[in-house]
């Protein structure tokens, strides 16, 4: 991943942090190189949060953060957060409802001749035109680029998104996502998002850390991630996956949807995704069809094996199977993790 | 789950803590200092010189059976009246219904002495509107008691009962309930901690009433303590029984309290709109003459009756003395007070919203602990503090303003919670974010945005203010005279046309403030 030019934007450190006896971080630690567009995943009241509002100084907390090589805190260092060089674009974006759109955009910035600056981002964010409307006259997606615009416009570091898509509606999601890429690539900016929806993640960063329960368990580029989990909790979080229990010996582990090679011994989960699962009609059948459902452009297909468990396989949308129908099932891959 | 309010919108982030905050709660001590220190040196005034009770067991006793049965009494009144008043505006179609609403509640800013006034002016040999003997005693109190303390049931559950899902009665009436079981079994249920809470408060203020009882000589605690005040050198005697009285409210506000912190969370804003009761005949007839009864007799009567003593006086060349210095004096002290209270109050209402816990939560029990305290108890509490600690501030200005400041804090704090709420800590973050310091967020966010509430809670403390009678009366500087003094002591002194001369005057500089703060009460 990382070449030799390639320097650290963030370097977060064991970051541990409770409220009350809730447990928020536990020796969370993150690198994000500079220019990367970093994914925090994780399930609500993970912690995600309050990773973010440490890295930006709104949270204290033990352990370290450095922010370009600059330690921002550590034993003895709190840099508060006006100081650390960081933009933040908050859930509900937090636009200061007594200040127009130019009025937002421009209050990080010195004092001094503000408006070309405004200008420039306002353009970057599509928003000319619209500096003198007030915070409550704009669209959810005005709203959301103009928190992007005064957090970009004093040119920091590195930016922080919380939840940024959360509030839009789905049919503006994905287009405000891809928008918002290509915004972060022109300005160059590292940005560190924070979300809890898998696809979201998935599309949008160069990595993506897993998180749960105060800590990451896994970051990494995001087809690596999915077709690499590091434990059961990731695969079954990052997607759809079906759990096989099985025993593993001599380099095996035999399962009613096939046999894969492992260096475990003993219990073992095997993880099968559905879009590595096979349906053929001609063979032997080791299972029934229990159930699809159909998405147009694909379908998922739930099979009854012989013993019990249920399997799911992506297949295209044809053919369509009946319910009941007898079928021979096979996984072309899986991921195998021990038990326990 | 911790203590404390649960106010914040953000499950996984705690408190939000800068580095130093600290400022803010010493803001927020100086400011509770006064609710601290006065019922502590009532004790010590009560206990310093003795052991020995220094008021007679009896005379206790009688004190406490004439206050706790007015108390009794006017609650219940109130409590049927306001009743009436807040679901015949909230759930029937009346012609003008929001009128009707907001009219209800304006007898609420008729001071008590006023309302004493009127009913003296009105009444009596030379009475105005009857000439039958005026009713001084229970009676009167009673009456004019229940009447101008309606309005507080009134304001308390006008959003009780809008906040009961309209799906519940309605579900109800589907099932084949009839109107009166309806109200009877679904409606008054739901409603039953907002009328408890709001009778409470009633009787709070009935025992706390001074202006009332005093003119028309019924003997409760406020009026001993006055009178043994005035007429003692030895001031043990009216620093026992404001001790007394002060413990009596106290345990009224904590039955409050804990009334109301169980069923807080179980007010919900329903969904959809409520469709209005259709009356029609005698019905809607004796709605709509019902509250126009409880208006003309708490709104238009008295300011009939003094407007009519007023014109009476001027034909027979009665002096009406010099208003002008009066109204001046008022309108200033409350000005300077409404200023200085609002001030004091920003940080208790940072302390409260920003850094919600246990010591915020302490903070907020002691302010409105001092605010339901009698005034003339704290009157009585803050001579003897300046007499034995404090001698210079003795009958100044100052000491007035601070006590002022003291007493109506939670009125200014309330109000500035408001806006801040409303105003999410994320706006403050934000702003520290984009390169802001502390004080540059405050100047140019937190201020700006809590602007609203400040004004709202200096146009309240305004109004109470000039209105207050009892701590005014024994705090003020020799000769310093201000309207409420002027109402109270010419009508004790048989004066009723000077009196009811200074009260048109007091409720006319009312009624810009008064504006601010009804609108912001009676909107959804």
């Amino acid at each position: 991943m990382s070449s030799a030019t390639d320097r650290l934007a963030i370097r977060a450190r064991d970051l541990t942090r409770s409220f009350g006896a809730a447990v928020a971080l536990d020796h969370f630690s993150l690198d994000v190189w500079e220019g990367g567009v970093v994914t925090i995943l994780g399930p609500s009241g993970c912690g995600k949060t309050t990773a973010l509002r440490v890295i930006a100084g709104f949270e204290n907390a033990g352990g370290s953060v450095e922010i370009h090589g600059r330690i921002v805190l550590g034993p003895g260092v709190h840099v508060p957060p006006e100081r650390r060089r960081v933009g933040m674009v908050f859930q509900d974006y937090a636009l200061f409802p007594h200040m127009t759109v130019a009025g937002n955009v421009a209050y990080g910035l010195p004092r001094g001749d503000r408006a070309p600056r405004v200008g420039e981002v306002l353009e970057l964010v599509g928003l000319t035109g619209l500096e003198g409307r007030m915070p409550n006259e704009l669209s959810g997606g005005q709203q959301q680029r103009v928190a992007l615009a005064r957090a970009l416009a004093p040119k920091p570091e590195v930016i922080l998104l919380d939840e940024p898509f959360s509030n839009l509606d789905a049919s503006l999601r994905d287009r405000v996502r891809r928008e918002l890429r290509t915004i972060l690539t022109e300005a160059r900016t590292t940005a560190v998002f924070v979300t809890h929806d898998q696809e979201e993640a998935l599309a949008t960063s160069d990595i993506v850390a897993v998180m749960r329960e105060g800590r990451v368990l896994q970051a990494d580029t995001p087809g690596h991630l999915y077709s690499n989990p590091a434990d059961r909790w990731v695969a079954e979080f990052l997607g759809d996956a079906d759990v096989l229990e099985s025993v593993a010996r001599d380099g095996r582990v035999d399962t009613p949807v096939g046999a894969f090679d492992t260096d475990i011994r003993g219990s073992v989960s095997v993880v099968v995704r559905p879009e590595n699962v096979q349906i053929s009609l001609g063979e032997t059948p080791n299972a029934v069809v229990a159930g699809s459902e159909f998405f147009g452009h694909d379908q998922l297909v739930t099979l009854a094996l012989n013993e019990g468990t249920r399997v799911r396989a992506r297949i295209g949308p044809r053919p369509v199977y009946r319910v009941g129908q007898p079928a021979r099932v096979r996984a072309t891959d899986a991921r195998i993790f021990a038990r326990g | 789950m911790t203590a404390g309010p649960l106010t914040s919108r953000r499950p996984e982030v705690g408190p939000v803590r800068h580095p130093g905050g600290w400022g803010w709660w010493v803001a927020a001590g100086i400011a509770l200092l006064p609710a601290l220190i006065l019922p502590i040196s009532l004790l010590f005034q009560v206990i310093g010189t003795g052991t020995t009770l220094a008021v007679p067991p009896a005379r206790l006793a009688e004190l406490m059976f004439n206050t706790v049965v007015l108390g009794v009494a006017v609650t219940v009144t109130a409590v049927a009246i306001g009743l009436a008043t807040a679901w015949m505006t909230t759930r029937v179609a009346l012609p003008l219904r929001k009128g009707w609403m907001t009219l209800a509640a304006l007898p609420l800013v008729v001071p008590s002495y006023v309302a004493a006034l009127s009913l003296i002016a009105a009444t009596g040999p030379s009475g105005v509107l009857v000439e039958i003997p005026t009713p001084y005693g229970f009676v009167g109190s009673w009456l004019v008691l229940s009447v101008f303390t309606a309005p507080l049931v009134h304001l308390t559950l006008i959003p009780g009962l809008r906040a009961i899902d309209p799906a519940t009665e309605e579900s109800a009436t589907g099932l084949g309930a009839s109107r009166w079981r309806v109200f009877a079994t679904v409606t008054l249920p739901q409603l039953k901690p907002a009328l408890v809470s709001s009778g409470l408060l009633v009787g709070l203020y009935t025992i706390s009433d001074f202006g009332a009882v005093s003119l028309l000589r019924y003997d409760t605690f406020t009026r001993a303590i006055y009178t043994l005040y005035r007429g003692q050198i030895d001031r043990r005697p009216s620093a026992t029984l404001s001790l007394i009285l002060m413990a009596l409210a106290i345990g009224i506000l904590l039955i409050e309290r804990r009334y109301r912190a169980r069923v807080a969370l179980h007010s919900r804003r329903p969904r959809r709109a409520r469709t209005l009761l259709p009356l029609t005949g005698w019905a809607r007839a004796t709605s709509i003459l019902a509250l126009a009864f409880y208006t003309l007799v708490a709104l238009g009567l008295p300011l009939a009756v003094m407007t009519i003593t007023v014109i009476r006086g001027l034909e027979s060349d009665q002096i009406l003395g010099s208003l002008g210095a009066e109204a001046f004096r008022s309108l200033g002290v409350a000005l300077i007070a409404a200023l200085v209270t609002v001030i004091l109050a920003f940080p208790v209402a940072m302390v409260i919203t920003r850094r919600p816990g246990r010591l915020s939560g302490w903070v907020e029990s002691t302010m409105w602990g001092a605010y339901s305290l009698p005034h003339i108890t704290v009157g009585v509490a803050a001579v003897g503090f300046a007499l034995t600690w404090a001698r210079p501030l003795y009958q100044t200005l100052i000491y007035l303003v601070i006590i002022y400041g003291a007493i109506f804090l939670p009125q200014a704090v309330g109000a500035a919670q408001d806006s801040l709420v409303r105003a999410s800590p994320d706006l403050e973050d934000a702003s520290r974010g984009l390169g802001r310091g502390p004080v540059a967020t405050l100047v140019r966010v937190t201020v700006p945005l809590a602007v609203p509430g400040l004004v709202a809670g200096a146009a309240l403390v305004f109004l109470s203010v000039m209105k207050e009678l009892p701590a005014t009366l024994l705090l003020r500087p020799n000769g310093f005279e201000t309207l409420a003094i002027r109402i109270w002591s010419s009508t004790a002194e048989g004066f009723v046309t000077r009196g009811s001369a200074a009260s048109l005057v007091l409720l006319a500089v009312s009624i810009v403030p008064l504006f601010l703060v009804m609108s912001r009460e009676l909107s959804d």
